[in-house]
């Protein structure tokens, strides 16, 4: 086990800039999901981490120590792969004893932690087999197994869980956060689904466009996005957002209604975007006297079942709005919205930074 | 009509019953497939015959005396043995089919051993990418070229007229080729493999012979057959650099039946078809190898 440090970390492939000044710790034991969107550089950090890229600039240190220079063999972590890379010539106990014997491990222990991990994983009965003879989430296992075994300094999962169906997903994501926690090992978790991030996670670190947008956990996230774009990244339905101007009583949307702000958002200046979570929006009663409000047509009802989504189409947008009892209003009708001012998000405009809440008091 | 509705009940087997109501349209588009069936089967011995007439010609050739080769028919009136026998007599037939045999499945393995870890290294570690296309540019000017400069060099080296002479040739001059075939087998294996293997501790070396290595070798098969059949159909060095008796392999061998005035055909035929016999052997030997599928289960 190590902590992770990357300082200063810069990755161009010829001109185009991957990844720009990454600053990341990573405790000892401690369970990081790096999140974003395809192509924001999460899986080339992954890799960078593993050895299997080279840095353009920037260093990558295991417990305070540099290892840029060493290669993959030289590092000691265990990776699953997003495709898994299973060895397709070797049974399933070759495949999980493949990176033991490089080690020279004695046979015994060898054997020793093969069935521990086939224990562990289910997978006892398909020692024997080809990986061309099990299912996907037979491969999958097979493919945490070979990290397993091999009690490495870190385990680096890229996308671990992206070609497996919803149901063995939520499954595994409940295996793999156990096994974390068993074996206490620091994990660098690579996914593009922001659940997967927030109920596995002790802290996210969001990338987008080869930046690192805010490290925190999950709830620092959800509670406190540091701008625009993780406030849309984390939570779901999204955040919804209305640009507008600040004005005496609040925000202006582009429709001429106003949103009011806490006091202590009183400081904010001119363009700003008002950012409502779906959950914190509610369908308020006829003649409920309780403010701030916002009116606005429904305009597409989602049943979920145990909730409906409402889009509400006001300030001069759509907004989405997680409403939980059975009856809805029809499409069309008009209705008023609730919404509390300490849990709105406000951005800038220009910036699209969080502008952070003031006291009062000064 | 009644081929159609054979070929339906065969598909639908025991579904009949529930299916009767609905048999016009399965009809026509059994009707369709049969069609279909006989112009691929058409397709098909086009194709074929493309291929196999020269060698029905080749095999006619070798039962017809000298004056009825000139006639140019294709089937013979008094078909004769004569030259077969005559084939072996005149020539040391066996032996120089020996002879090309043993240098081109040499040279083939000399090929493979040079290009395999070359091209590897080269598609899978990024290292020297331009030596792809310098390869390249190598076997693009003709043989004709390098000559002189060769029979010059071998001679320096004394290797003229010897079997190592001769696989060292061949055996160089199709690494190129091989470059390029191994190149499209490796990119098939995924990059995942390798990085897992590294990650789990093996050495590039080690990661090469025990993960892809294995994983190639239908493409080694059958590059090592392409090499082999271009080793074993080469003409213009062999007859230069192999004239004598104890390394002459078949290709120059066959020209020796063309005399001062006359081409003995029917022999020539012979040879050629006794030529045949071991290439095809040793494809046959080796087709169990050229399966593909080795791949599945890796990945995704």
């Amino acid at each position: 086990m190590a902590s992770i440090d990357i300082v200063s970390l810069n990755k161009k492939f010829g001109d185009h800039r991957i990844l720009s000044n990454i600053n990341l710790s990573i405790a000892e034991g401690e369970f990081l999901a790096l999140v974003g969107p395809s192509g924001c550089g999460k899986s080339t950090l992954l890799r960078i981490i593993a050895g299997l890229e080279p840095v353009s600039s920037g260093v990558v240190a295991f417990d305070g120590e540099p290892i840029n220079s060493r290669p993959p063999q030289a590092r000691n972590v265990a990776m699953v792969f997003q495709s898994y890379a299973l060895y397709p010539h070797m049974r399933v106990r070759d495949n999980l004893a493949f990176g033991l014997r490089q080690r020279k491990l004695p046979r015994a222990e060898i054997e020793r932690r093969i069935l521990d991990a086939a224990r562990a994983l289910e997978l006892d009965r398909y020692l024997d087999r080809y990986p061309r003879e099990l299912s996907g989430g037979q491969r999958q296992r097979v493919a945490m197994g070979r990290a397993m075994v091999r009690e490495p300094v870190a385990f680096l999962l890229d996308e671990p869980l992206s070609n497996l169906d919803a149901q063995l997903r939520v499954s595994m994501r409940l295996e793999i956060r156990a096994q974390q926690e068993r074996l206490r090992v620091t994990t660098v978790y690579v996914t593009h689904d922001q659940v997967e991030a927030i109920t596995l996670a002790d802290r996210i670190a969001v990338l987008n466009a080869g930046e690192i947008m805010q490290v925190g956990t999950p709830l620092e996230l959800y509670d406190r996005p540091a701008n625009r774009f993780v406030a849309g990244f984390i939570g779901s339905p999204a955040m919804n957002f209305v640009t507008g101007t600040r004005s005496d009583g609040g925000v202006r949307a582009p429709d001429g209604t106003t949103i009011s702000l806490s006091p202590s958002h009183g400081h904010a200046e001119g363009e700003v975007i008002v950012g409502l979570r779906p959950e914190h929006l509610s369908l308020l009663p006829d003649g409920s006297a309780e403010t701030p409000t916002i009116d606005g047509v429904v305009r597409r009802v989602e049943q979920l079942g145990a909730e409906i989504e409402l889009y509400v189409e006001s300030c001069g947008t759509r907004l989405c709005l997680r409403h939980f009892g059975r009856e809805a209003p029809a499409n069309g009708t008009r209705v008023r919205l609730g919404y509390d001012t300490a849990r709105l998000h406000l951005f800038d405009g220009a910036t699209n930074r969080r502008i952070v809440e003031r006291t009062t008091a000064g | 009509m009644t081929v159609s509705t054979v070929v339906e009940r065969g598909r639908f087997g025991g579904k009949g019953a529930t299916r009767r109501g609905k048999a016009s349209i399965p009809t026509a588009e059994a009707e369709s497939s049969f069609v279909r069936r006989g112009l691929s089967l058409l397709g098909v011995g086009l194709y074929a015959g493309f291929f196999l007439l020269p060698i029905a010609f080749l095999i006619s050739l070798t039962f017809k005396t000298r004056d009825e080769v000139l006639l140019g028919q294709f089937f013979t009136s008094k078909p004769t043995l004569e030259n077969w026998w005559k084939a072996f007599e005149f020539i040391n037939l066996t032996g120089f089919i020996g002879h090309s045999v043993l240098i081109a499945s040499l040279s083939a393995v000399l090929t493979l051993a040079l290009a395999t870890p070359a091209t590897y290294a080269v598609t899978r570690l990024q290292h020297g990418e331009l030596v792809g296309s310098l390869v390249l540019s190598s076997y693009i000017a003709p043989p004709v070229v390098a000559l002189l400069p060769l029979f010059f060099l071998m001679r320096w080296l004394g290797l003229l007229n010897s079997f190592a002479g001769m696989i060292l040739v061949y055996g160089l001059m199709n690494v190129p080729v091989a470059y390029w075939l191994l190149r499209g087998f490796i990119a098939k294996i995924p990059a995942a493999l390798d990085e897992a293997a590294w990650v789990d501790g093996a050495g590039f070396f080690k990661t090469f012979l025990v993960i892809s290595l294995p994983l190639l070798v239908p493409g080694i098969v059958a590059t090592g057959l392409i090499s082999l059949i271009l080793a074993y159909n080469e003409f213009l060095f062999a007859s230069l650099f192999a004239q004598d008796d104890s390394v002459r392999g078949l290709t120059v061998a066959i020209s020796l039946f063309q005399g001062d005035r006359f081409v003995n055909f029917g022999q020539m035929a012979v040879a050629s078809i006794a030529g045949i016999v071991p290439v095809y052997l040793i494809a046959l030997f080796f087709q169990n190898h050229l399966i593909g599928g080795l791949m599945s289960g890796s990945v995704k």
